[in-house]
């Protein structure tokens, strides 16, 4: 692949999310079919067949990349549908596929050898002979890593494995370790890690009472925002939960990622691509949070003091933002 | 059918070194189960601190004919993380491979697969069959159709499933046993130590939910599949585990043989195996295909 | 580009309150089957949701919108502002809700600032807007066009509202503003207001540290 410099991957949960990020300046764009085969299986999202080789041939015309995420791991008895999904992002002419299950991977390196394969954060490769594992075995180009490593052991992977690695630079703090937590199915019943959605939204309530908001997954009290306090995602793991009779965010506080001031650290490190969270997002945070990067890598590459790096707080879970573990002290 | 194997996995919690001591030489006297999962899975810091008595243990157990597996870290970030699993790669005991890291540098010789990878198909499963596995612990999360059709088709690849004990829903980089104390995993202190049983966290409601074991999250409740046995030896499930509480895992262990010999019904110990686990509810959802917090 | 479309806006909020909700209810009926027509997939996708009664409040009209969605046909009614029977309700401003409608804020964003309210079935709401984001829908041209035919007497009704209401002037005006930001028109009145909100938070700050500090002092003296 032709990097300009450090790739821009941005999300389009939509046809028109993803002109929207065409548009804004994605080096490349990802998005997931309309079903379980992608960790964003939310209702009235994501492409069919035809709106992805639209979608194709409008970002391609553009000079832009396009990555499908069947990045899910399929229920036994049950894998067609996430091979049919392979071979449909291969006949859509797509730049790559990003996996995260053993099988699907097999699947891909036999059925088509020569789709670029890169592996899903939900794999959880978070150390060199992980990634080499993959690389050795099923040719990925590719290592979205997880976002639980700090800046310096991101460089230590790069330089051990040599390997194009993707890092997540806007979204969500995920504190645990991705694509093996059952929290959000302890509690709904439903797996995050093969029916593709954390917190469906089916298992979701909202309940005011006197201005406060409480919010409950599969019955479960997750957590009560007091009248204008700033709200989060209903994910178990950004709950309020009690330890000691006291009520804490024990997981992570409700508090959005945004690796924008330290893009000249990542670059450094030698990273390839940064990965825009957001396909469960409005086209509007999609312009919003890609056009200020754009702007920002741009002026990178132009080697600009004062990186422009925008007002993009009120985009975050609680109108906060952190660098989170790329950070020492996050732990 | 063959007979079923009963396995006691890796202890989860961080006990003292003369706790363990004492539990695992009567594990090696009186528990009737086939095999022991020993080795550190949530957190190398706490490696260091039981090490002394990990040979003697290790020497008990195979001296009382269990089969001795090292169970490895479930998520392994540092440089130094992955030098010790090249050590024990290296050594003559049958690994527990919790991160494809550990299957990568076992090159191919035979090992555990644990419930840390994920193997929730019979695609992966082949996979990790033609990588060394002989064995795979199922994910936890994983249903009975799942288990059926992966436990079914396997061959001769033994499969293992958890069926008493709190079940592991997560590990993460952070500890949130040293996030409960307002101390950083970095200056931890060890405080996991001072739980056993792992540390209570509520819904800000009072509903008792999660136990927190350093930066692994556990159920609350007990998992207890104990008149699913006999379905799940049908499905072709080879190894039972029991995963150790701070209770007399020695009795749970002589309950559940008694249960898979077929020398007492399920019923007839549900009693018994109540008066052991106390106060903590009993929960079997994920099999069941429902939440896995409930009671099915 | 053209966005200067105050006059049929002015059917919606400005003037809502004096138009009888017969008029009201023709115009979102005829708006909708404008919609699906110039958008032929959200006719699809809309019917491809669960079935579902939506309730959508805007918190400064004297009634709400009804969306039924999951089956054919989907219809968009004016209820009682007291009305039941909803699946689930979304509540925000007419103007938050028709920027989220044309897709120029993210719903999420507005959750996180409690903007934006949520009850009932959850999946509806987001399947809902899931599939409105994906169509780049134009209320105010929408309107432009069904005022078409029609101008105008619509115009001509819309003006004799204006006298009606005396204040409808200035209230189209600001409408315009915040709907229709000619630039950075409407991010400033944002930003204003984003100002405002940081200088009572700063100011609110100060006084407590003066008040603690007071405190201190006052014991220190005790």
């Amino acid at each position: 692949m032709s990097i300009r410099y450090l790739e821009l991957v941005c999300p389009a949960g939509t046809p028109s999310a993803l002109r929207t990020a065409v548009e804004a300046g994605a080096d490349t764009v990802y998005c997931g079919f309309r079903d379980c085969t992608n960790a964003r299986n939310y209702p009235g999202l994501n492409f069919d067949f035809d709106e992805l080789c639209a979608g194709v041939t409008y970002a391609h015309a553009r000079d832009c990349k396009v990555l499908v995420a069947i990045n899910t791991f399929p229920r036994a008895g049950d894998e067609s549908p996430w091979h049919r999904a392979v071979d449909h992002a291969a006949a859509a002419g797509v730049d790559a596929v990003i996996l995260a299950d053993l099988g699907v991977l097999d699947y891909a390196t036999r059925c088509h050898p020569n789709l670029r394969r890169h592996l899903s954060v939900q794999a959880s490769a978070a150390n060199a002979p992980s990634i080499q594992f993959y690389r050795d075995h099923f040719d990925v180009r590719r290592v979205v890593l997880p976002r639980v490593l700090s800046v310096e052991a991101v460089a230590e992977l790069i330089a051990e494995t040599g390997i194009e690695t993707e890092v997540f630079a806007f979204g969500s703090v995920g504190p645990m370790s991705e694509g093996r937590c059952y929290l959000s199915s302890y509690l709904t019943g439903l797996s995050p890690t093969s029916e593709g959605a954390c917190a469906p939204a089916s298992h979701v309530a909202y309940e005011e009472i006197d201005g406060r908001v409480l919010s409950r997954l599969g019955g479960v009290t997750l957590n009560c925002f007091a009248r204008g306090e700033p709200a989060a995602y209903p994910t178990p793991c950004k709950g309020r939960y009690v330890t000691h009779g006291q009520a804490s965010y024990l997981f992570e506080e409700p508090v959005g990622l945004n690796a924008i001031e330290i893009l000249p650290q990542l670059k450094g490190a030698g990273v390839t691509a940064l990965k825009i969270e957001g396909r469960q997002r409005s086209r509007a945070y999609v312009a919003e949070v890609v056009t200020t990067f754009r702007r920002a890598l741009d002026a990178l590459e132009r080697c600009d003091e004062g990186t422009p790096t925008g007002q993009l707080h009120g985009n975050t879970e609680g109108g906060k933002e952190t660098c989170g573990a790329y950070q020492k002290g996050w732990r | 059918m063959k007979r079923a194997r009963l396995t006691l996995g890796p202890l989860l919690f961080h006990w003292s070194a003369a706790k363990r001591r004492d539990f695992y030489l009567r594990i090696a006297d009186e528990a009737p189960v086939d095999t022991v999962y020993v080795g550190e899975v949530v957190c190398a810091k706490r490696e260091p601190m039981v090490a002394s008595v990990q040979q003697e243990i290790i020497a008990r157990l195979r001296a009382a004919d269990k089969e001795v597996v090292l169970s490895t870290l479930a998520l392994v970030t540092t440089l130094r993380e992955v030098e010790r699993i090249r050590e024990l790669v290296n050594g003559d005991l049958l690994l527990e491979a919790n991160d494809v890291a550990c299957i990568q540098l076992l090159e191919g010789k035979a090992h555990v697969v644990g419930p840390y990878i994920n193997a929730f198909n019979e695609g992966a499963r082949d996979v990790l069959v033609r990588k060394g596995a002989i064995r795979i612990v199922l994910p936890i999360e994983m249903n009975k159709t799942g288990l059926q059709v992966v436990a079914g088709t396997a061959g001769d690849t033994e499969l293992e499933y958890q069926v008493f004990g709190r079940q592991a829903l997560s590990v993460a980089m952070r500890c949130y046993h040293a996030r409960a104390h307002r101390l950083t995993k970095d200056h931890c202190q060890i405080i996991c130590g001072i739980d056993p049983d792992g540390l209570a966290a509520d819904t800000i409601d009072g509903i008792a939910l999660f136990t927190i074991n350093g930066t692994q999250t556990l159920t609350h409740g007990n998992a207890v599949l104990l008149s699913e046995l006999a379905m799940l030896r049908e499905f072709g499930v080879t190894h039972f585990r029991l995963s150790p509480q701070d209770l007399d895992m020695v009795a749970v262990a002589t309950h559940y043989r008694a249960v898979l010999d077929g020398e007492q019904a399920a019923d007839e110990v549900t009693a018994a195996l109540r008066t052991l686990t106390g106060t903590t509810p009993w929960i079997n959802g994920f099999l069941h295909g429902q939440p896995g917090r409930q009671w099915v | 580009m053209d966005r200067t479309a105050p006059l049929p806006l002015a059917l919606l909020r400005g003037t809502a309150t004096v138009l009888p909700r017969a008029v009201i209810s023709a115009i979102t009926a005829a708006l909708l089957r404008g919609l699906l027509k110039t958008h032929p997939r959200l006719l699809e996708n809309l019917t491809r949701l669960e079935p579902a009664i939506v309730h959508v409040i805007a918190s400064d009209l004297p009634y709400r919108f009804a969306i039924t969605v999951g089956r054919a046909p989907i219809t968009l009614t004016v209820v009682d502002r007291i009305a039941t029977g909803a699946d689930a309700q979304v509540s925000a401003s007419v103007a938050t809700l028709v920027d989220l409608l044309e897709g120029r804020i993210d719903s999420d964003t507005l959750f996180f600032r409690r903007d934006l309210r949520i009850a009932g079935n959850t999946a509806v709401v987001v399947g809902l807007r899931n599939v409105l984001d994906r169509e780049e829908l134009s209320i105010a041209n929408e309107l432009e066009a069904l005022c078409g035919p029609l101008g105008g007497t619509a115009r001509r009704l819309a003006r004799a509202l204006e006298v009606i209401a005396d204040s409808a002037g200035a209230r189209l005006a600001a409408m315009h503003r915040t709907l229709h930001p000619p630039g950075t028109e409407a991010q400033d009145l944002t930003a204003d207001v984003r100002r405002c909100h940081e200088e009572i938070a700063a100011l609110t700050a100060r006084l407590g540290t003066l008040e603690s500090r007071r405190k201190r002092q006052a014991d220190k003296i005790a």
